[in-house]
């Protein structure tokens, strides 16, 4: 009877045709989802730096109007969690036991998608660490600041600005900053954009905040001394500091990163492979 | 500075190349419609054209910077445009219709705003354009498997099924190389926010797509609507992008 049963809900829940209402309602809701992210962003902003039952906890009760749809949406991507597992291992088990009557290349080439689809389990079960184990943390930076977080004490020795040639039309910008800080025990660490430190397990990284920068002010000179040439004379002033203002260290820990690029990497190696042999299929 | 009115020349700081290139692709569509052959080579110089402005974008704020090439509204006609050329090559009968989509896509590349979005310190990296690159190639794919579902509803032998499959080929590389970039600039593989989300919905509609050969009652047909549906999407997401990014500040325009 329990057998029955669990055949019952086995072949329920890997029924291909539930893959594709699957599919459709995860579409929809993050099609939904997207417009209540882009009209409600500060709200929603929080799930990027925050662990999401935290946020969930904080948040989810009071703003329940707004996020209706995301206890929908796990729901939806946990049930199609499952029925990728399920699908996938049918087939794998109907593969099996035809190893050894053909060729290893056509027996790789049929198995290939059900590796794709275990590969995809791994990178989803790798943001789900990420969404509920991760931590980010922000310090804003300025020299000889002290950045204290947990067992990490690191003091900012140096900022260090480059800039575009001032005589082209990125003239000016920023196209780096090099942030030095030194630990208690004389350890330096070099952070930049693009190029993050590691630090007691931890990664460091720079960022910078999120909110409007003053534009550069057109001001009139004061006591202009009058001439024939009526057109006023501007001035344009850059905000001071404008760089200090904005340039944040960002603290992350993030267990579920190196099981989410493992997992995109050997699908990219693999659906290569696959469309590779694909090719060399229909060409013979 | 002369190198730099030499560069503006050559990457046509006018546009001249741009206005070319529609000119030309609305001529070999005119074309392809009385003499298919014949279109096919005057769409090589168009394309050639469309490439020479899209490429010249790299040097508009006056040094090499590869963020620009890439920008969507310019670069995803340019992908609709090598398709159109590829097919053209391969001898495809329905070529030319993809080139409707290159003039409508670059008639906006006239309209939208000039210049570069001056990249900030955390887009000055290979993953950008990478990015980019192959989200442009995915969409244009998806764009083009588009018109031949359209066709197929009214044609049997068009088939559209390759298009979709390299689209959601290069999307999911697009995801990936996105995800990196993501994690090197802000911190996390995956954010909750519209352009995310959007992505993501648009790679498992096309996953589910994917799914619709295993289901007998999915005649060619239903497919064919289902592409199209998949195209609306990708066209309201993306140029919705677009026309937010013209309230941005721009350089060289």
């Amino acid at each position: 009877m329990i057998i029955k049963i669990w055949k019952f809900f086995w072949n329920l829940l890997g029924d291909i045709r539930l893959t594709l209402y699957l599919l459709l309602s995860a579409v929809l809701l993050f099609i939904t989802g997207s417009f209540y992210v882009k009209f409600n962003f500060p709200l929603f902003n929080g799930l990027n730096e925050t662990r999401f039952q935290d946020w969930v906890i904080k948040n989810f009760a009071d703003n329940i109007g707004i996020a209706w749809w995301m206890p929908l949406l796990i729901i939806v991507l946990s049930l199609l969690g499952i029925n990728t597992f399920i699908c996938s291992f049918d087939r794998m088990r109907a593969l099996l036991p035809k190893k050894k009557d053909e060729p290893v290349s056509r027996f790789m080439y049929k198995l290939a998608p059900s590796i794709i689809h275990y590969l995809f389990l791994v990178i989803i079960l790798g943001h789900c660490i990420t969404f509920t184990m991760g931590s980010w943390t922000r310090f804003p930076l300025a020299e000889n600041a002290v950045i204290e977080y947990g067992d990490i004490k690191l003091n900012v020795l140096e900022i260090n600005r480059e800039y575009f040639p001032g005589n082209i039309r990125m003239g000016d910008r920023i196209s780096q900053i090099n942030v030095l800080m030194k630990d208690d025990a004389g350890k330096t660490l070099d952070v930049s954009y693009r190029s993050r430190a590691e630090y007691k397990g931890y990664d460091l990284q720079l960022d910078m905040e999120k909110k409007p920068v003053p534009q550069p002010q057109q001001i009139l000179p004061e006591n202009k001394k009058e001439n024939c040439d009526k057109a006023p004379v501007f001035q344009i002033l850059k905000p001071e500091n404008l760089d200090e203002r904005n340039l944040q260290l960002l603290i992350i820990s993030d267990p579920g990163l190196y099981v989410i690029i493992a997992g995109f990497t050997l699908i990219l190696i693999v659906m290569t492979l696959y469309y590779i042999m694909q090719g060399v299929k229909k060409f013979n | 500075m002369q190198i730099e009115k030499e560069l503006i020349m050559f990457t046509t700081g006018n546009n001249i190349y741009l206005y070319a290139t529609v000119v030309l692709y609305a001529a070999v569509l005119v074309l392809f419609l009385f003499k298919q052959r014949a279109a096919f080579y005057i769409l090589l110089p168009a394309f050639i054209l469309h490439l020479l402005f899209v490429a010249g974008r790299a040097w508009l704020g006056g040094m090499f910077l590869p963020n620009p090439i890439t920008e969507g509204p310019y670069f995803m006609p340019l992908c609709v445009g090598f398709i159109a050329l590829l097919m053209g090559y391969k001898k495809d009968p329905a070529y030319g219709y993809i080139l409707i989509l290159a003039v409508l896509f670059s008639s906006f590349s006239i309209a939208y705003a000039k210049g570069i979005l001056p990249p900030t310190p955390n887009k000055i990296t290979l993953w950008v354009p990478a990015f980019f690159f192959t989200e442009n190639i995915a969409h244009a794919c998806f764009y083009c498997g588009a018109v031949y579902a359209l066709i197929s509803l009214f044609k049997k032998d068009v088939l559209f099924h390759d298009f979709l499959i390299w689209g959601f080929v290069f999307y999911s590389i697009a995801q990936v190389v996105g995800a990196v970039w993501c994690y090197n600039g802000w911190g996390n593989t995956f954010r909750w926010s519209e352009r995310h989300m959007m992505s993501a919905a648009i790679w498992l509609f096309y996953a589910a797509y994917i799914h619709l050969r295993f289901m007998i009652n999915w005649d060619q047909k239903r497919k064919a609507y289902f592409d199209l549906a998949g195209a609306v999407i990708v066209l309201a997401s993306s140029f919705s992008y677009y026309i937010k990014e013209l309230m941005f500040p721009r350089i060289g325009g």
